[in-house]
């Protein structure tokens, strides 16, 4: 399972001498622009965001992510984070609104074999099985 | 010209200026657009059909010319659309009509922008307000991942 990045984690990665890069450190980097965006967020919503955050690396570090692009995370204009992830003509959504209670998660195909949409709140997200379906796996 | 499996009196797709590079996801067969990209105004319109329904502008694309036309549309401070444009089909308009199951609350109209008399291109995706956010978000995701970046 992926350790959990620490602050010492990230000052040793841009020491002068850095380890190389290990497969696990690939797969930590997938999640790079979501954590990039979490410096931008109020405490809440970062606190909230880094939940998020830390159930996607447990998840990809058990999974084969070679030629997969990066996770994209963008701000709302009414502050939301919305994190997303498409592969192919598939994409996974993860929204963190400003109320608690509105975030969301969303899954779509509009791959013509496989057409296809769920969507939930963030109290039935199930990792696992949305990103097997996004990737195929 | 109508619609190809879309809507009578459309061309078969319509196109979405790029105002933001982060707006665009890259991929090894083609970009596709963010969800951020289909962001409805905010503001409710009024005096108009669908009343206090909120817009997301495009440009019908009528002709060869329209993608062009797109690109150089600018306002007092530049180019409107940086980063280029996306092209959306009627079809997957309407597929992502059902997929996300709003239906007849995602309209569709040709409209003149008063902003942009010289456009004559200019229509509107609209949606119904009262669509919870979370089929908002869903639908704007979908939305982006139908949208090709026009190279």
């Amino acid at each position: 399972m992926l350790a959990r990045r620490t602050r010492s984690d990230q000052t040793r990665e841009v020491a002068p001498q850095p380890a190389p890069r290990t497969a696990t450190d690939t797969k930590v980097g997938i999640l790079d622009p979501v954590r990039e965006t979490l410096r931008s967020l109020s405490a809440d919503m970062g606190s909230r965001a880094k939940a998020v955050v830390d159930r996607l690396a447990t998840e990809l570090a058990r999974m084969k992510l070679e030629g997969l692009r990066e996770f994209q995370a963008n701000i709302g204009s009414d502050g939301a984070l919305l994190i997303e992830w498409t592969i192919g003509r598939r994409r996974l959504g993860i929204n963190l609104e400003p109320k608690p209670a509105d975030s969301s998660w969303y899954y779509v195909s509009i791959d013509p074999d496989r057409v296809a949409s769920a969507s939930g709140p963030m109290t039935d997200l199930d990792l696992p099985l949305l990103l097997r379906r996004l990737t195929g796996e | 010209m109508s619609a190809a499996g879309g809507e009578v009196g459309y061309p078969a797709t319509c196109l979405r200026g790029i105002r933001l590079g982060k707006w665009i996801v890259k991929g090894p067969d083609g970009s596709v657009l963010a969800g951020t990209a289909y962001e409805f105004e905010p503001s409710a319109r009024t005096g108009l059909p669908h009343e206090c329904w909120r817009e997301a502008s495009i440009n019908w694309e009528d002709d060869e010319k329209a993608v062009d036309f797109t690109r150089r549309q600018r306002n007092a401070k530049g180019l409107l659309h940086q980063h280029g444009v996306g092209r959306l089909s009627v079809t997957d308009i309407e597929l992502c009509r059902s997929l996300i199951r709003v239906a007849e609350r995602l309209g569709l109209e040709r409209r003149a922008d008063p902003d942009q008399p010289e456009n004559p291109y200019h229509g509107n995706l609209l949606l119904d307000p009262e669509v919870p956010i979370a089929f908002q978000r869903q639908l704007a995701g979908a939305l982006g991942l139908a949208t090709s970046v026009v190279s």
